[in-house]
């Protein structure tokens, strides 16, 4: 106890090093948890505009699916998976689609296409898809041959909206599928999450078309926190009780994305260690110098039968007491800064806009983890640096000690 | 009856190596004190006075010859067992006080009970009772910055007291203050050698306490120069 009491007395001796190194402490602690919420802010708002322009926070397909694609490989009861979805609470939204490749015509001109069934109201709960529209209007509600084309595809057949061209592909019961279709809308070049020869359709017309009864091929998710997306797809699974159904989050369907990201916020850590790094090398130097100052008092301590082992413990609860009052000062000083990011954030000096949301300003995103990560960090690293100087100071022979001045 | 011996040091050397030039600090010094006594090392400065206080103390260790104290052989211990020792069997006072600067006067002395793990109740009384004892019953809760170089050596002396050891080393106790304070001092010293019947070892070229001591043993060029104590013994031969 005196050695808490004798270490916390310490930390004020010097009160101007101790501000100053507690401001840097504080200061790396506001800086680490500023940098990682607008980190977590804006790869949130990234992960939202991807995962709402298709994808969804995770999708279910038949078992094979994912791996090989194929028009046979569908979700044969979705009244039953509906019903099971509709009840988790986890679960915002969900969509059915189905999928097919086919060849378009238009006139003289000839190209493959990708089919897309969805259900346009269900679309409408969970995804963005209708502000990604260019020109027209979006899939209609009934089934019709009115369908959204991508702009790849309209460039490649010529098509303006009201224009019509025909679909080719095979039907799931081995016929030929076969019917003409109008150009209702036309999906923007830039930004939009429909890159390639894309054409949407109701999701009923697209069945009619490839003759697949009620099935589907695949479910979009939408969880109320896409940060449990991986947590939530596995409950997801689990409610559906289907071998024959595998759920997964964007994380796993979205592999090269997920993967790009995690690589980008490794070099942000990179930055917060450099900082950290800085913030350390000032507590060794404090620490350093405070030992050096002090090096005639433990050879008094030792002097009087004070074991190595309480003199070293000396000087980690300096740190360890300094460390905490600074990371104490740097969270209310992040959690303003925080809330006033998460508010207002950092403008973006090119804003981008991608799956029919415009992305203009950078916001925190205020989480446990924007306080925790820097605490954590300051105190292992300050504790790091203090080993040293501690067991410096715990291996001071007394004689010599006591003749320094 | 003669009492126990506390100190029986047996041809004990020391020598600094500096690079090549060796550097005799102690020759052959043969030294026995026993309990109560009051004794003055005494020579000029180089003579090895703290050299010796040094190894008494296991602060440093000899190059050769064998030291006793409170019956143990200390060349065999650990730094470890040196350091108990040291908690449980000596009291230092030193030239610069050596307080601890942010412990009150009161926590200063209650340290090396602490230390030994005496209990709550018994500290207090016994901090308290050797405060009054020195002079500064109603000083406890101030810091070492608060008082006077007198009153801090005061201090530095209950610490020393506080536990009872076999023995007190002090290295120039008196060196920092004025001559009247540093009489007062030696004479509170005695007083509770005297009452208590407490080991004093006073390294010093301070004539009053050379005079003030019962005991003095001269040191010169790191060899024992006088001993006041054979003196007598050879006078009654």
């Amino acid at each position: 106890m005196i050695i808490f009491r004798m270490a916390l007395r310490n930390v004020f001796r010097n009160r101007r090093r101790s501000l100053l190194t507690g401001l840097m402490m504080a200061g790396g602690f506001v800086l680490f948890s500023a940098t990682l919420g607008i980190s977590e802010g804006t790869y949130g708002s990234i992960i939202d505009m991807f995962t709402r322009s298709r994808t969804g926070h995770a999708q279910a397909h038949a078992a094979g699916y994912l791996e090989r694609p194929s028009l046979y490989k569908a979700i044969k009861d979705l009244d039953r998976a509906g019903r099971v979805l509709d009840g988790l609470p986890e679960v915002e939204a969900w969509a059915p689609r189905v999928y097919a490749p086919s060849l378009a015509f238009a006139g003289s001109k000839t190209v493959g296409a990708q089919v897309m069934g969805i259900d346009p109201a269900r679309e409408r709960k969970a995804m963005r898809l209708e502000g990604q529209l260019a020109e027209g209007a979006f899939v209609p509600d009934r089934s019709s041959p009115g369908v959204v084309i991508s702009a790849r595809l309209a460039s490649a057949l010529a098509l303006k909206t009201g224009d019509e061209f025909s679909l080719i592909g095979q039907g799931a019961d081995g016929s030929i599928a076969n019917d003409n279709f109008r150009v209702a809308g036309i999906l923007s070049a830039s930004g939009s999450a429909f890159e390639g020869p894309w054409c949407l359709m109701h999701i009923d017309k697209a069945r009619e078309f490839l003759a697949l009864g009620n099935r589907a091929h695949e479910i979009a998710l939408v969880f109320t926190d896409y940060r449990k997306a991986r947590e939530d797809a596995a409950l997801a699974a689990a409610a559906l009780a289907d071998p024959a159904l595998d759920v997964q989050p964007w994380q796993v369907t979205e592999k090269e994305f997920y993967q790009a990201m995690l690589l980008d916020k490794k070099g942000g850590d990179i930055t917060n260690y450099v900082i950290m790094l800085i913030v350390a090398i000032g507590v060794l130097n404090t620490v350093l110098m405070s030992v050096l100052e002090r090096t005639r008092e433990y050879g008094v301590l030792k002097a009087l039968g004070t074991r190595p082992a309480s003199v070293f413990l000396l000087i980690m609860a300096e740190v360890f007491i300094l460390t905490l009052v600074s990371c104490a000062a740097g969270a209310l000083g992040a959690l303003g800064l925080n809330h006033y990011l998460a508010a207002h954030g950092i403008p973006m000096p090119t804003p981008i806009s991608y799956g029919g949301v415009r992305f203009t300003v950078m916001l925190s995103a205020v989480t446990a983890g924007t306080f925790t990560r820097p605490a954590l960090t300051v105190l292992a690293a300050a504790l790091a640096v203090g080993v040293f100087p501690a067991l410096k100071a715990a291996r001071i022979t007394p004689v010599k000690a006591l003749s320094s001045r | 009856m003669e009492k126990e011996l506390v100190i029986e040091a047996k041809g004990v050397t020391k020598t600094y190596e500096e690079g090549e030039v060796k550097v005799h600090a102690l020759h052959p010094v043969d030294l026995a004190l026993r309990r109560g006594e009051f004794t003055a090392v005494a020579g000029p400065s180089g003579s090895g006075k703290t050299t010796l206080l040094n190894i008494i103390s296991g602060l440093d260790k000899p190059t050769s010859g064998k030291i006793k104290l409170a019956g143990r052989e200390m060349g065999a211990m650990t730094q470890a067992e040196l350091s108990d020792f040291r908690r449980d069997h000596i009291g230092f006072i030193f030239q610069a006080y050596n307080l601890i600067p942010v412990l009150t006067v009161g926590e200063n002395v209650e340290y090396v009970l602490l230390l030994r793990g005496t209990g709550a109740g018994e500290r207090a009384a016994r901090v308290n009772r050797i405060l009054e004892e020195v002079g500064l019953g109603g000083k406890k809760n101030r810091f070492p910055s608060q008082l006077s170089g007198g009153q801090q050596q005061r201090v530095a002396i209950a610490r020393a007291m506080v536990s009872s050891p076999d023995i007190i080393l002090a290295d120039e106790p008196t060196a920092n203050l004025d001559s009247a304070t540093g009489s007062a001092l030696m004479d509170m010293m005695r007083e509770l050698n005297e009452k208590r019947g407490m080991t004093f070892l006073f390294s010093t070229h301070d004539a009053m306490i050379m005079e003030k001591s019962k005991r003095l043993v001269t040191l010169k060029d790191g060899r024992v120069d006088s001993d006041s104590a054979a003196d007598k013994a050879q006078r009654h031969d």
